[in-house]
């Protein structure tokens, strides 16, 4: 068989693969282990590894064997993060793959024999934590001069419309491949293919022009010291800031949309939360307000906290300054749990203050902050503890990516859910129906036909039908559909205007076909 | 009459491979799928002779497609490829219906002859 024709295929899926594998290491690190993430990163070392088996290439063969099995050994995964020593050695490994490969494109052999080796050794036991730092990796300095002196300055704009672009052209290819169907053979396998690659390019174009968006959020909270202090001066309050993971980087159009937002949370804290210096030391607590601001990756999502240690919510205050303006009737402002009362703070015009401030005006803010998140595909929760503090929890999108939808036929009607929701797809034997074995668990299955009235479907009448295991808050629910109608990318349009308030759905996105096909959100449509 | 084969592979550089070969000894390959749910629609839609089947692959694996390819058509003729280390992986998927294996690196004629041998022509 002639090799060298598939040499330049090689180099760049196999390149891809490499890049996206080290893509998702820098993800495992200090993170809770998720077994989706182990697995996805197993495939990459795998297809690496029989593309160069296939190609001969037996030093990224070997490589990419002993990376594969050292993320095979780390499954099952345990509780916490991957230790550091397992994932710098995959690091290592994913980076050295894509320079020989790199180096088989230009028609020269590279090594790999002292990382095999390593891998080997840490794949004997791969959750220990070594005493001492036993790797002897070389590890360049993060930012070099050369490397600086590279660094160019781009216009944001200039990055809004490459992203447009680039997205668009994604799009277009899958209208593409919904044209070449048509088309016959051996035409049709010609433009398959062709268009296979060029997706595969331009998925690569569009990764760079995310990964070139994302900026830090020091941007923000470097401003934060000088704003809080000119606010809590004005309040007659005084107040401490900390900020841990101000390196996190996100897409710069997230930065500015919940710059306002952490402001005004901020904003709250100091005017409602925080006590005056007397109060709080007659309380036994510091003159000064603690607040913080903490952000970190948990996956594709970026969670910030933002904490204060002041007096808390009254809820019983929020209750019944929702029943003063209407909003609740009495019997139902006393069935609210607590945790549900707390969100009551982010309808419009309700506030538990007594004064109306310059600062944070009244209730004017909260909903708000809680309307613009969830306009990102975000979630704000709320935490508080009556004299001991109050902490918002806002979870996000870290960008506004292309994400991989599964379409589902439900009623006649296409359904997309987002493929990092869905666990698995299975088929439930006849006999069963209200319930199915999953992992060793025992799960729900419900029929997302009638999902909207939220109905367990009879028994039986599940068997026989495609069932999507899905994330159900820890808990693997299954959704029953009529049909699986396959996988698609998808540029996702926030639902506008009455839309926009569905519970369940997310957003809107287009096929191939041109025809528009609702995303399910997978976590309100559970909570509903 | 030309048999004709489905190819399921997640890496295009590995379909192309597995296409060449098999248009080499004489084969049609009507179609592709590159996951384990795209194989099982293909595989619907075309009702190829043989299909040759990826084990670890995203979303659904070739095990389970084969498992559902298999129970929906008992007639299938699949073919799984493996790579080194995975034997017991191949078990399985002999278990979940497949009829044979080849591993990876492939060489023509060795794929061909598993072919040939599962589609009942026997070795040429």
């Amino acid at each position: 068989m002639d090799l060298s024709k598939y040499l330049g295929l090689f180099v760049s899926e196999g390149g891809e693969h490499a890049e996206q594998m080290a893509r998702e290491l820098l993800q495992l690190e200090g993170a809770a282990v998720a077994p989706e993430a182990i697995d996805s990163i197993f495939r990459h070392a795998h297809s690496i590894k029989g593309m160069a088996a296939s190609m001969e290439f037996s030093e990224i063969t070997e490589l990419a064997h002993a990376a594969e099995s050292l993320v095979g050994a780390l499954r099952p995964p345990r509780a916490g993060s991957v230790p550091r020593a397992t994932v710098d050695a995959l690091m290592a490994a994913a980076e050295r793959i894509a320079v020989l490969i790199r180096e088989r494109g230009r028609g020269q052999q590279g090594e790999g024999k002292d990382l095999t080796l390593l891998l080997r050794g840490r794949a004997a036991d791969p959750w220990s934590e070594p005493v001492a730092e036993a790797i002897p990796l070389k590890v360049e300095p993060a930012v070099s001069l050369r490397d600086r002196l590279r660094t160019v300055r781009v216009r944001g704009e200039t990055l809004d419309e490459l992203l447009d672009v680039a997205g668009e052209l994604l799009l277009e290819t899958s209208r593409l491949r919904e044209l070449a169907r048509q088309a016959r053979e051996p035409l049709r396998a010609a433009l398959d293919e062709s268009v296979d690659r060029m997706h595969s390019r331009l998925r690569t174009l569009h990764q760079r022009v995310v990964a070139a968006r994302l900026t830090p959020l020091s941007v923000l909270t470097d401003q934060l010291p000088r704003h809080l202090r000119d606010i809590a001066h004005q309040l007659g309050r005084e107040v401490e800031l900390s900020v841990a993971g101000a390196e996190v980087e996100v897409d710069r159009a997230i930065v500015d949309e919940i710059a306002d937002a952490l402001l005004h949370l901020l904003r709250n804290c100091i005017d409602h939360g925080i006590e005056p210096p007397a109060e709080r030391e007659a309380a036994g607590k510091p003159r000064a307000g603690r607040l913080r601001v903490e952000a970190r990756r948990e996956r594709e999502r970026l969670i910030l906290e933002v904490a204060d240690d002041g007096r808390g919510f009254d809820t019983k205050k929020l209750r019944a300054g929702a029943v003063r303006r209407g909003l609740l009737s009495i019997a139902a402002a006393e069935e609210l749990s607590d945790q549900e009362s707390l969100m009551l703070a982010c309808l419009p015009g309700l506030s538990t203050s007594d004064r109306v401030t310059e600062i944070s005006g009244r209730g004017v803010g909260m909903d708000a902050v809680k309307n613009a998140i969830e306009g990102l595909g975000g979630t704000l929760a709320i935490e508080s503890t009556p004299l001991e503090g109050t902490r918002f929890v806002l979870r996000l999108p870290l960008n506004v990516a292309l994400i991989q939808v599964l379409l589902a036929e439900v009623e006649r009607e296409v359904i997309a859910l987002p493929i990092s929701k869905v666990l698995a797809a299975i088929e439930i034997p006849s006999g069963h129906g209200r319930t199915f074995e999953f992992q060793g668990d025992e799960a729900p299955v419900y029929s997302l036909g009638s999902l909207l009235e939220w109905k367990e479907i009879a028994a039986g009448s599940a068997a026989g039908r495609p069932v999507l295991v899905v994330d159900g808050g820890g808990k693997p629910v299954g959704l029953a559909v009529d049909r699986l109608v396959g996988q698609h990318e998808a540029l996702l349009q926030p639902l506008a205007g009455p839309l926009g308030q569905f519970p369940g759905l997310s957003a809107v996105t287009l096929l191939g076909s041109g025809r528009p096909v609702f995303v399910l959100d997978v976590p309100r449509l559970l909570e509903a | 009459m030309v048999k004709r084969v489905l190819v399921v592979d997640d890496a295009i550089f590995m379909r192309n491979m597995i296409k060449d070969i098999f248009a080499s000894g004489g084969f049609e390959v009507v179609g592709e799928a590159s996951n384990g749910l795209e194989a099982i629609e293909r595989y619907k839609e075309l009702k190829p002779d043989l299909t040759t089947m990826d084990i670890v692959m995203p979303f659904k694996s070739g095990i389970e497609a084969t498992r559902e390819i298999v129970k929906a058509d008992p007639r299938a003729l699949i073919l799984m490829c493996s790579a080194l280390g995975q034997e017991s992986l191949v078990m399985e998927a002999i278990e979940a219906g497949a009829m044979d294996f080849v591993v990876k690196p492939f060489r023509s004629d060795d794929v061909l002859a598993v072919a040939r041998k599962v589609l009942g022509d026997g070795p040429k």
